[in-house]
């Protein structure tokens, strides 16, 4: 029986990357650190994850900051959720994102990627930094 | 095509399946993950079962080098995969050492992490590490 959550936090390891990924720490934040160093537009950092069959909630701890371009969240190839902005003047930790009804199949891997797309007009660069991952069923 | 998992990932607080000496958990602000698991006798260790997919994996250890640590085995049921001396004359926090190419079958697997060794310039056999990972990486 495939798992039904599915966890793991960005900075520990990684399947593959347009890019070498950079572990970072920072004090208190939720995951105990990120990665960084994908800075290009369309930089992208990927997982390969096995889930039973069902129906899923997708969610991203990641940070924000004045170097952070817009990331697209996709699973095998098709976007998930929405394009999100990762700019902030100041740098924030610990926002939340959510994909929901995500449906995957049983018996083989999928890829998670996180792909950097563009970014705020106020943005310096397009980087993104993710903090920690969940897949976790919600139905069947 | 498998319903096991392709990743494992093991942190400090996770119950061992089995350990010998003292292993001591506490929450670290400066390393990754938050917390570590230390030890300061030679032949310690600390192990956990792992569910894996079959596949080629790559190991990743996060710790913190030390003027007083020691060189870490590695076994996977047994095998050593690898060897990570984590002795430094002036330490450092989250330090990566990985090692690829890691042959698993499907199924259960018991990783351990032995304390049995240490560099000649070192002081102990102290064991300070944060985070590991058994990432699948081929077939």
């Amino acid at each position: 029986m495939a798992a039904y959550r599915v966890e793991w936090p960005a900075w520990a390891d990684w399947y593959a990357s347009s890019g070498s990924p950079v572990r970072g720490q920072v004090g208190s934040v939720l995951g105990g650190g990120y990665i960084s160093g994908l800075s290009a537009d369309a930089g992208y950092v990927e997982w390969q994850v096995v889930t039973a069959a069902g129906t899923y909630t997708l969610i991203c701890l990641f940070a924000k900051a004045a170097g952070c371009g817009m990331f697209q969240m996709s699973i095998d190839g098709v976007d998930v959720g929405a394009l999100t902005d990762g700019y902030a003047a100041g740098t924030s930790w610990n926002n939340v994102y959510t994909a929901t009804g995500l449906t995957l199949t049983e018996g083989d891997a999928h890829t998670v990627r996180m792909t950097s797309n563009g970014k705020n007009v106020s943005a310096s660069a397009y980087n993104l930094y993710p903090q920690w991952f969940s897949l976790e069923r919600t139905g069947a | 095509m498998s319903t096991l998992p392709y990743m494992a990932h093991i942190k400090p607080s996770d119950v061992p399946y089995a350990s010998s000496g003292t292993w001591t958990l506490s929450a670290q602000s400066v390393q990754l993950g938050g917390m570590r698991l230390a030890s300061s006798a030679q032949n310690d260790y600390i192990e956990w079962p792992v569910l894996l997919a079959a596949g080629t994996y790559r190991f990743t250890l996060i710790y913190s080098t030390a003027a007083s640590a020691g060189i870490y085995t590695v076994t996977l049921d047994g095998a050593t995969i690898a060897t990570i001396d984590s002795y430094a004359g002036s330490g450092s926090n989250n330090v990566v050492t990985q090692a690829s190419g890691i042959a698993v079958t499907a199924g259960n697997h018991l990783l351990r992490i032995t304390m049995a060794d240490k560099n000649a310039s070192s002081s102990g056999y102290a064991a300070y590490w944060n985070h590991i990972t058994l990432m699948r990486t081929g077939n």
